[in-house]
């Protein structure tokens, strides 16, 4: 608890900063949680749209609906909107370039060969 | 000494400069095609056109000798104009396919269009086109992309001396060609790939492999044959992808010899790249550990040890081999002779080449004895043709090497000819007597226990009594050879091959007969003495090593490590280091600069890098012998397969094919 405290006072990439809590509590309103426990704000008259994140300050963790709201894309938050679903669509994730997730095609992950050929001492 | 006047800063230039010359004594630099220092004139490219006073048209600069009181522009409006017009006649029928030529981004045409040449094209028709040519298995065509500068043609003609290639009709239908579709028959052909400014001439084993901008460069030295030609390594990741010749002066001018060029992809294959070791009868993979452990037992079993270099090992590793097994043993049995081989050690003139390269080209007579110089230096071959070609020297030679590309005398093959020259009673003393700067070159051929010892002192006998001893010449075939003489890595009174144990550094020529005997092998690439060994142990190629070299004048230089030993091979010095510790004998440096400043203070003969040793002929001790009756008698040299890496090389394979199908004749089956 101590810890998360002193880190949203000298840290900026950690759930929210000092300035952005205290903005929050005065002009704020929260307009919803999404399914990975971000929380989205605005402001009284919606001039401002804010997200204050669960966990890394990372723009890519917004799944795609709320992404929508947070653009201004839509006026209304997801769960006043019907998307359709398909079967097709998969579980939001963030960037994981720069991570061990990261992507990488087949032929770089096999070993690299030798670039000479070997002596072989039956030959 | 005409005084010219360039851009209105008045030089003054030797006789017979050219005015293209004085531009670049005045600093301006002149756009060329076919103008090469080393070449001929052929002013053909019509690239390097300047403004002169009082001429109503620009002039060919590189044609146009500078004559006293010329006023010469670079730079007026004229110039310009001139150029850019010769440039747009020259990419009419250029294909301008860089994008897929392998000279982009190195080419002369693409450099000097950007900065000399005018807007598009205004040309409309169809571009000509030309078949392409072949040229043997190292120079791939694309003839489009001539601009007909005939650089290869001189070259051809003047520096290789095989008048193989030529140009068929004319004017714009004028094509480059080999008249008969055969392989150029040169040691040199590859140059041409060089000199060609655009990229009608290309490297067929490198077509493709690379981008220039990609490369690694390193600056190093060849080990092909004993003459240490200067070459740059180019090499992306671990790949040597191709060899270039580096100027310099004093040894190879700007050329390098096909072997040397094309011999790297070798160094790609046979690799050793760990140790093995013998469990019955079979090299088996191992450790290190294992490896030097079974070493160290069979060292404590005996202290007949001996120690045999091979032809392309450097100066650090003999250096570290002698004194780990002096220091193991107390044995000195150290040598590089894979062959009988007469040596003389008492004087360093005795087996260096005392001319110094470079004053080859002031020799005023050449004897060559028993000696192959197109095979066996090449790059020492095309001195002698320098100087046979613009001086018009004389080359006579006692034995026949066959076609040296230029014309050689015949004084006949017995070697008591030169008892006869001794005597004055054969013609060619009277030659001799005339001369200032005689040259004797003695070939390895001669140099054995039989002849060696008589050819010698009788070559000192004679040069002596003419006053021209510095022109004693030994042509060594090898890199290591002269090196490991000046290490006195040699073994006049035991032949090295009885001893118990035999540690062989890349000796691969010599046949040994392995029975009771315990052979350890260390080495880059597998040959039929790695078969018989009991321990291997994976060394470094010359282009993974820093290292120093001794060519034949005995001029040491350094060569640096371009890419590294493959798997878990180690630096040859290093491995020898790292026994001496598991043999409780640790030698006495951790470092090369500790090691290279140990030869230095243990041996003076070594000069510093790049420099030649102080070696005085005056008093060199001189034997007189009696005469003997016997033939000289040429070793085969086959010249693409001399060593090791060529022999692990596919493109020298295929020269060796294509040389042979080339003394085919017709009626030949
Ligand atoms: S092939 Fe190259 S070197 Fe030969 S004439 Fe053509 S452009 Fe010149
Ligand atoms: S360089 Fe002068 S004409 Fe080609």
């Amino acid at each position: 608890m101590l810890i998360n405290f002193f880190k949203s006072i000298f840290t900026w990439w950690n759930t929210q900063t000092v300035g952005t809590f205290l903005f929050t509590l005065f002009s704020g309103k929260l307009v919803g949680v999404d399914q990975f426990g971000n929380r989205y704000h605005q402001n009284k008259d919606d001039s401002k749209r804010w997200v204050i994140y669960n966990g890394d300050v990372d723009s890519s963790r917004i799944p795609p609906e709320w992404h929508l709201w947070i653009h201004k894309t839509s006026l209304s938050t997801p769960d006043k909107i019907k998307f359709e679903n398909h079967d097709w669509m998969k579980e939001h994730h963030p960037n994981y370039t720069g991570s061990k997730l990261a992507y990488s095609p087949s032929k770089s992950k096999k070993e690299k060969k030798d670039s000479y050929k070997k002596w072989q001492p039956e030959s | 000494m005409p005084k010219v006047k360039v851009d209105g800063v008045e030089i003054e230039v030797e006789n017979g400069t050219t005015v293209l010359q004085a531009c670049e004594i005045a600093g301006k630099e002149i756009p060329r095609f076919c103008y090469h220092e080393r070449l001929s004139i052929a002013g053909n490219c019509r690239m390097c056109l300047v403004e002169m006073e009082r001429s109503p048209k620009p002039v060919a600069s590189c044609a146009m000798p500078a004559a006293e009181g010329q006023v010469i522009f670079t730079n007026t409006e004229m110039v310009k104009k001139a150029r850019e017009g010769v440039m747009e006649f020259l990419l009419i029928n250029h294909p301008l396919d860089c994008p897929i030529c392998d000279q982009g981004g190195e080419c002369d045409l693409q450099d000097q269009s950007v900065n000399y040449g005018g807007r598009s094209s205004r040309y409309e028709l169809n571009k000509r086109s030309v078949k392409e040519k072949y040229m043997g298995p190292l120079i791939k065509t694309q003839m489009n992309r001539c601009i007909h500068c005939t650089r290869c043609i001189r070259f051809a003609e003047e520096i290789a001396g095989v008048p193989d290639l030529g140009a068929i009709n004319r004017g714009e239908n004028m094509e480059i060609t080999t008249f008969l579709e055969k392989t150029v028959d040169s040691e040199l052909s590859a140059n041409v790939i060089d000199l060609c400014p655009v990229g009608a001439l290309t490297s067929k084993p490198y077509a493709f492999e690379a981008r220039p901008w990609e490369l690694t460069k390193t600056e190093t030295i060849d080990v092909m044959d004993a003459v240490g030609s200067n070459i740059r390594v180019d090499t992306k990741g671990w790949d040597v992808k191709r060899i270039l010749p580096r100027i310099n002066e004093d040894i190879n001018e700007e050329w390098i010899s096909d072997k040397t060029r094309y011999a790297c992809d070798g160094l790609s294959s046979n690799r050793i790249d760990q140790p093995y070791i013998k469990k019955e009868g079979k090299l088996i993979p191992c450790s290190w550990e294992e490896a030097f452990l079974k070493i160290s037992e069979e060292f404590k079993k005996t202290a007949n040890i001996g120690g045999l270099v091979g032809d392309l090992v450097d100066l650090e590793t003999i250096f570290s081999l002698k004194n780990l097994l002096s220091s193991v043993s107390g044995s000195e049995s150290v040598d590089f002779r894979q062959k009988d081989f007469y040596i003389d050690p008492s004087h360093p003139s005795n087996y260096l080449f005392n001319t110094p390269i470079a004053e080859i080209d002031d020799a005023d007579l050449f004897l060559l004895v028993g000696a192959n110089p197109r095979l066996e230096a090449t790059m020492i071959n095309s001195r002698i043709r320098k100087n046979f070609v613009s001086k018009k020297t004389e080359v006579f030679s006692i034995g026949n090497p066959g076609d040296q590309t230029y014309k050689i005398n015949l004084l006949g093959d017995n070697l008591s000819i030169l008892k006869d020259i001794e005597a004055e009673t054969n013609s060619f003393a009277d030659k001799i007597k005339k001369s200032k700067r005689p040259i004797f070159i003695i070939g390895e051929s001669v140099l054995n226990s039989k002849q060696g010892k008589f050819v010698l002192e009788t070559s000192k006998n004679i040069l002596k009594k003419y006053n021209a001893l510095s022109g004693l010449n030994t042509l060594h075939r090898n890199a290591s050879s002269v090196g490991a003489l000046m290490l006195g890595a040699y073994n006049t009174n035991q032949d090295v091959l009885k001893n118990e144990i035999l540690y062989l550094i890349g000796a691969d020529e010599v046949e040994i007969d392995n029975k009771n005997k315990f052979i350890i092998y260390q080495g880059s690439h597998g040959s039929k003495n790695t078969k018989i060994a009991d321990v291997v142990l994976p060394g470094a190629a010359y282009t993974e090593k820093d290292s120093l070299y001794v060519n034949l004048e005995g001029r040491v230089q350094a060569a640096y490590k371009a890419s590294f030993p493959p798997g878990d091979a180690k630096e040859d010095w290093k491995i020898l280091r790292a026994l001496s510790d598991v043999l409780k004998k640790p030698l006495k440096f951790n470092t090369i600069e500790q090691l290279r400043s140990k030869i230095f203070e243990s041996f003076s003969i070594f000069p510093e890098i790049n420099q030649l040793p102080k070696v005085k002929t005056e008093n060199l001790s001189i034997a007189s012998v009696d005469t003997l009756d016997s033939k000289v008698q040429f070793t085969s040299i086959d010249y693409y397969q001399t060593n090791e890496i060529a022999r692990s090389s596919k493109t020298m394979m295929e020269c060796k094919t294509a040389r042979e199908q080339l003394a085919k004749t017709g009626t030949d089956d």
